[in-house]
């Protein structure tokens, strides 16, 4: 059965291109300009555009080439689009060049995309940009030492030219400031202790005790009252540990993540006090080798035999039966398992999640039965009257279904990873200490003896607001808040409770939210040392600025050269720069994609929860190992290492590695891995979830690698046809060879489909393959078309694989290089590129070349170039 | 919230949650006072709206014949006892909106997300918030927005169908019952105190807040004075917001039983997916029916992903099935899921029919849109031309039903059916988005 088509997605990516058009010198649209479209418009248009008649009521002559003006830009996007579509000018009529009509109409698009952008310009500034949703979180971390994320909750923020920290984009809503209010106040609970540190318990489980039913301990500890709920809720019942009804063995219930599986656990309870709380569970694995996976399915199979086929032969005759499947049928069988590296089984995956379904972590326990191990896993409960708790603990390894005939899977004797859980225990309130860090962030010493409440009050918002605004702050500043002090001071029982409203008011000022840049004078304006420092800081660590940077901007010593390449030293040392591996390179190369629309399982069954994490995780490790370690970018494009776990490598095929840890792995001879074009990550980001869309990753390659976005599709570009008449196993290049002899939609495609055609050997999930698959879910046979991974480009090199268009990337080293230093800028600063920014690119890129091609090079020159320094 | 207000009366009202009898004694002592004035009109027109991803079988959905004499469907037959009080409406579209899986996106917005230059996506404001920011006073609830999966989703894959007038996506709720204790369950009196002590410091929070804006603002730039405006503006909304809520806090919410209501199903629960659609349609009936709110979103799936509908005996999931390539198997599937899903409209429809409200039933005045953003059409692709729309109810709010309008391809866009929806809650618009009039034959 043909899989089903799909273009639908096709033209968001190139919609989602950033409207600032870059510079391709060799760019037809460049050489073309208003002259060029007046000669055009007379040689095909005027006769019945024209002075004489105005078919439809458009006139051509005289449009002039102001892009700006709204209905002239209509008129223009009129024209282009009947071009593109081919409707005009009218069959019977002298038809034009195709290459000239495509150069026409990109060149009317960029015009079009470069008003829309000068309209947005910001004139090469910054505007005043509010944190966005990861900088509150990790600025409230630095700033208070409470690690919830509160700006979870808040509407996900705009991206705008490919990222969520463009100022211009970043709006406040009602909705917003509702949230922003709302998490100071939250904020400031948590971070402020009141009373004595609040009790702990301790609660010990032995999971095994519940293994065929639920137990309701009869017996007392210490401690386990706490968890009592009274009768109306649990009729009688205190809290329960789950029974799982599996295998226990040496006194630990046994999971093998198979279907219908229950978790171990325990639930129906309450606890006593809302807070932080550790769970820890002690926990083993076992792992079945390949030999006793073939053992265990030609025991399953035999059996089956038995005791369904042959159950009414004699002994004899069952034993020569027997041997006549083991020599027939069984090794076309245990050929599969003995190959197929998905039975080279990994450690079990230990998932630990609350009854109300929040994952408090899954992890790969390798721990062997001879030592387990403890692994700890934290939460928030909350003490609710009207709810009960629960803690659940699974297997969440997954044997894919890969055989159409699969039963087997779900016998209980087939081997597979095993979870053994010995007891789990629950700890809380958990606190390291007391008062927590956060309290003494606030209050680092008690009010002195005999001193005025208002006097300390001011101490404690002083040095607040100092850290909270990034800045030294005003007398006046400091009595305004204080005036709410006292406001609200008679209202409140204590002093904590009376100084969390001005501490919420702090967290919801607008020196708080944005990073404010005043305009001291016209025109552009050196930053202060402060302001230098929030940007260098939200920049690498997407976060507030740390003592050190406080320290030099209090001296005034940060602004200069050799002070601002010290610190993306220290900086990019501090596990803080893991901010700018995940927002930059995973908003650059569209890693937050990543799942949204995910492989089905029906056609590929090996992808689940592990592999996908592992894909995001893979290309975040190789943008980090290349930062970290002064590695050329250009091992971005092609390099002879991959960033690896067991799970990936068991998925690429690439054998011995071990553990869930990522770690650099040479490639050896023929993995046809190395560089992000043939990560999973990419390759599953730019698919449909049903089949690979050679479109889409062409459009990938020319946005993000190349940074020559194409222009947005006529208005009429549809779906690709499900089938082609007189081609029964019509592959997607047949389908897309059946649109592109479209001629308006030719012209694009050419430049777009052979670079998504060299991936090709990639399936939808960045699989290897050789050959389309058109049996039952996807299953390759015999005669199914072989992939053909080759392509022209326009300029007339050709392609064949991955490796040859690594090899144009490479040769196309500027452009790379230049699409990268845009993108890396348009995160530094905040805000789009303009024309005028262009020379400082290319500066950028000479830097960057002479300085090892290296990332750390590129930050660097960013950080003390004029755009970054000024305003 | 001047001194004029009427004290409530502490006498609450019953509603069972699944019964025969609903009539609801309304006393004009028990809503606030501002809401008097609507309550006294009598029952008010409602608006509720419901989203099926992945769009439907369209050959097994397309009625046959036009206007009152259509003829049902294989898939509309499942809403045949309804026929008198529903109208379907083909050939309507987003001609903005880009399909694919952002259906769920622009539904109810009519949006081109990619549109909006400086933006890489930018929605816009939905329908149903259009309404509820005029009725929306009137009532506790503003608006009440669910879906199966929760929160906002990501762009382009949203789990909520509504966005407020600033583009923000609403988050949704999932949980029956979260819904059931928002809608029903009172503070105790306890943490009502504290809550009165709460508005008031955010009131002095946002005072001091605008304060710092105020002088602040004198030293930015021009482009830096439009962003610090946006602030101002959005601190004086919450204001109005913070006032609205203290306002509602003695005023007991509608005691309403959890008999019937399963509270606890979960849209992912195998086997629990009916009871799960139907409790959260259950909670729509009451939060109308006790005018908690008039205006509801609902999307009953999230596109691209899920439903794997193994109790009606399908193997692949709603998204798969969807990207049908024309298989006649897989068209058969769709079939089944829609059909599912009628039913559900169907019992929706029930429910409000069963309550009758002075001279006509609930359902008389509460018009329900079912739909989806995309249209698999027959190749399998999500097409936002030609998607599946369905009108059920409003017949005492002027909507003439019991037909079938056909439009052609491509010409009318849906906002003018949002307009005409917007007119009949008797509110003065004439536009929305890409609207070109109203839909003509509706009303």
């Amino acid at each position: 059965m043909p899989r089903p088509a799909l273009l639908a997605a096709v033209w968001c990516g190139a919609w989602m291109a950033a409207v600032y058009a870059s510079a391709q010198s060799d760019d037809a649209a460049q050489q073309i300009d208003a002259g060029a479209a007046r000669a055009f418009f007379r040689q095909h248009c005027l006769k019945c555009h024209g002075e004489q008649t105005q078919e439809a009521k458009l006139r051509l002559d005289g449009l002039a080439a102001d892009f700006a003006r709204g209905e002239v830009a209509e008129r223009w996007t009129e024209v282009m689009d009947r071009l593109n579509s081919g409707e005009m000018p009218p069959p019977e009529e002298p038809q034009p060049d195709a290459q000239r009509v495509v150069a026409i109409t990109e060149w009317i698009a960029k015009s079009l995309a470069q008003a829309a952008a000068d309209r947005q310009s910001s004139g090469g500034e910054a505007v005043l940009r509010r944190l966005n949703r990861d900088e509150y979180n990790n600025t409230i971390r630095d700033l208070l030492a409470v690690d919830f994320r509160p700006g979870d909750t808040f509407p996900a923020d705009p991206p705008a030219h490919g990222f969520d920290n463009v100022g211009a984009a970043l709006q406040i809503s009602p909705l917003l400031m509702e949230k922003y209010l709302k998490a100071a106040r939250e904020i400031v609970d948590q971070a402020i202790a009141t009373g004595e540190r609040p009790p702990s318990y301790s609660w010990h489980l032995e999971v095994e005790e519940a293994h065929r039913s639920n137990v309701f301990p009869g017996r007392q500890s210490a401690g386990e009252d706490e968890l009592w709920v009274p009768d109306r809720i649990t009729l009688g019942h205190r809290y329960i540990i789950k029974g799982s009804g599996q295998e226990v063995r040496d006194g630990m219930v046994v999971h093998t993540g198979s279907q219908d599986e229950w978790g171990s656990g325990f639930r129906w309870f309450r606890v006593p006090n809302t807070g932080r709380y550790r769970v820890r569970v002690r926990a083993a694995a076992r792992v079945p080798s390949r030999q006793e996976v073939l053992d265990s399915v030609q025991r399953i199979m035999l059996q089956r035999n038995v005791e369904r086929d042959w159950k009414d032969d004699s002994a004899a005759e069952q034993e020569r039966k027997k041997a006549q499947w083991l020599a027939d049928e069984w090794p076309q069988i245990a050929e599969h398992f003995r190959t197929d590296p998905i039975y080279g089984y990994g450690a079990p995956r230990m998932k630990v999640a609350t009854e109300g379904r929040i994952v408090l972590g899954e992890v790969s326990v390798d721990a062997t039965v001879d030592a387990p191990q403890v692994y700890e896993f934290d939460c928030e409960l909350t003490h609710n009257p009207a709810e009960t708790q629960g803690i659940d603990i699974t297997n969440n390894y997954r044997v894919p279904r890969l055989l159409e005939n699969n039963w087997f899977l779900h016998h209980p004797d087939f081997a597979r990873p095993e979870l053994l859980v010995d007891w789990v225990e629950l700890e809380g309130i958990y606190a390291d200490e007391w008062p927590p860090e956060s309290h003494l962030r606030l209050f680092p010493s008690p009010p002195p003896a005999g001193s005025r409440e208002i006097d300390y009050a001011r101490e404690v918002l002083a040095r607040f607001m100092g850290r909270a605004y990034r800045r030294p702050v005003e007398q006046v500043e400091v009595d305004s808040m204080l005036s709410l002090f006292g406001q609200v001071r008679p209202h409140k029982e204590s002093f904590e409770e009376a100084i969390k409203v001005p501490l919420t008011a702090v967290l919801s000022s607008p020196h708080f939210l944005f990073l404010v840049e005043p305009a001291t004078a016209e025109g552009p304006q050196s930053l202060s040392d402060y302001q230098i420092a929030s940007r260098l800081s939200y920049f690498l660590w997407s976060s507030m600025p740390d003592d050190a940077l406080f320290t030099l901007a209090a001296e005034g010593k940060l602004s200069a050269t050799d002070a601002l390449r010290k610190q993306v030293d220290r900086m990019l040392a501090d596990p803080r720069s893991g901010a700018l591996v995940r927002n930059f390179a995973g908003q650059w190369l569209g890693l937050r994609e990543v799942g949204s629309n995910p492989p089905v399982e029906s056609l590929f069954p090996r992808y689940d929860s592990h592999l996908e994490e592992s894909m995001v995780r893979e290309s975040e490790a190789f943008f980090a190992e290349i930062l970290q370690h002064d590695l050329s970018v250009m091992n971005l494009i092609q390099s002879d290492f991959a960033m690896l776990n067991e799970r990936l490598a068991r998925f690429y095929g690439i054998p011995e590695v071990r553990g869930d840890r990522f770690r650099r792995v040479d490639l050896p001879e023929g993995a046809r891995r190395g560089g992000v074009l043939t990560q999973a990550s990419v390759l599953t980001l730019t698919s449909n979830g049903t089949r690979t869309s050679p479109v889409v990753r062409g459009v990938w390659i020319l946005e993000n690698l190349l940074g020559d976005p194409p222009p947005p599709p006529p208005p009429d570009a549809g779906d690709l046809a499900p089938s082609v008449p007189g081609i029964d196993k019509a592959t997607v290049r047949d389908r897309l060879e059946a649109h592109r002899r479209i001629p308006q939609c030719a012209s694009c495609h050419q430049k777009i489909d052979p670079l998504g055609f060299a991936l090709e050997n990639f399936d939808a999930h960045g699989r290897w393959r050789d050959q389309y698959g058109f049996g039952y879910e996807g299953r390759v046979h015999g005669d199914d078309p072989v992939v053909d991974a080759s392509g022209r480009l326009p300029d007339g090199r050709r392609l064949d694989g991955v490796e040859s268009l690594q090899a144009v990337l490479l040769a196309d080293e500027d452009r790379f290089l230049a699409c990268l230093t845009e993108k890396m800028m348009i995160y530094a600063l905040g805000r789009g590129l303009e024309a005028r920014d262009r020379p400082l690119r290319d500066k950028l890129v000479a830097d960057m070349k002479a300085d090892g091609y290296t990332l750390r090079s590129l930050i660097k020159s960013i950080v003390t170039s004029e755009a970054f320094l000024t305003k | 919230m001047g001194a004029s207000r009427v004290k409530p009366l502490s006498r609450r009202t019953f509603l069972r949650g699944l019964g025969v009898s609903m009539a609801l004694p309304m006393l004009d002592a028990m809503v606030p006072a501002f809401a008097q004035s609507a309550q006294a009109a009598g029952p008010q027109p409602r608006m509720v709206f419901l989203y099926v991803p992945n769009g439907v079988n369209i050959a097994k959905w397309m009625p046959g014949g036009a206007g009152a004499a259509f003829e049902l469907s294989p898939t509309l037959n499942a809403l045949a006892r309804h026929r008198r009080n529903l109208t379907v409406l083909t050939g309507l579209g987003h001609p903005n909106s880009q399909g694919g899986h952002s259906g769920a996106d622009t539904w109810l917005t009519g949006a081109d997300l990619h549109g909006v230059s400086g933006y890489d996506y930018r929605n816009s404001i939905s329908v149903d918030q259009m309404a509820a920011e005029a009725v929306g006073r009137e009532t506790r609830i503003p608006s009440l927005e669910l879906s199966s999966s929760g929160g906002t989703g990501k762009p382009g894959h949203s789990h909520t169908l509504s966005f407020s007038r600033d583009a923000v996506p609403l988050p949704a709720e999932s949980r029956p019952r979260a819904v059931f204790q928002r809608l029903f369950v009172d503070d105790t009196g306890a943490s009502r105190q504290a809550q009165k002590q709460r508005f008031a410091d955010d009131q002095s929070i946002l005072d001091a807040v605008l304060g710092q804006a105020n002088s602040l603002q004198r030293k930015l730039g021009p482009r830096d004075k439009q962003k610090m405006d946006e602030y101002m503006t959005s601190v004086r909304e919450v204001e109005r917001r913070v006032e609205r809520l203290e306002s509602w806090l003695d005023v007991p919410k509608p005691q309403v039983t959890t008999d019937g209501l399963q509270l606890d199903a979960m849209p992912d629960n195998r086997g629990d997916r009916q009871t799960y659609f139907r409790t959260m349609l259950d909670l729509i009936v009451l939060a109308v029916q006790t005018d908690t709110t008039r205006v509801c979103t609902f999307e009953l799936g999230r596109e691209a992903a899920g439903g794997n509908y193994d109790e009606l005996g399908l193997k692949a999931n709603h998204h798969e099935l969807s990207h049908h390539g024309g298989d006649a198997q897989m068209l058969d599937g769709l079939f089944k899921i829609d059909c599912f899903l009628l039913d559900q409209l169907g019992y929706f429809a029930d429910r409000l029919q069963a309550a009758q409200e002075g001279d006509a039933t609930m359902l008389d005045r509460t018009m329900v849109l079912y739909g989806s953003g995309m249209n698999s059409g027959e190749g399998g692709g999500h097409s936002p031309k030609n998607i599946p729309t369905l009108m059920l109810g409003g017949h005492a709010l002027g909507l003439k039903l019991g037909q079938h309008l056909q439009f052609t391809d491509g010409r009318v866009p849906m906002s003018n059916l949002f307009v005409s929806m917007l007119q009949s809650m008797s509110l003065p618009i004439d536009r929305f988005m890409d609207s070109t009039g109203t839909t003509t034959g509706l009303i």
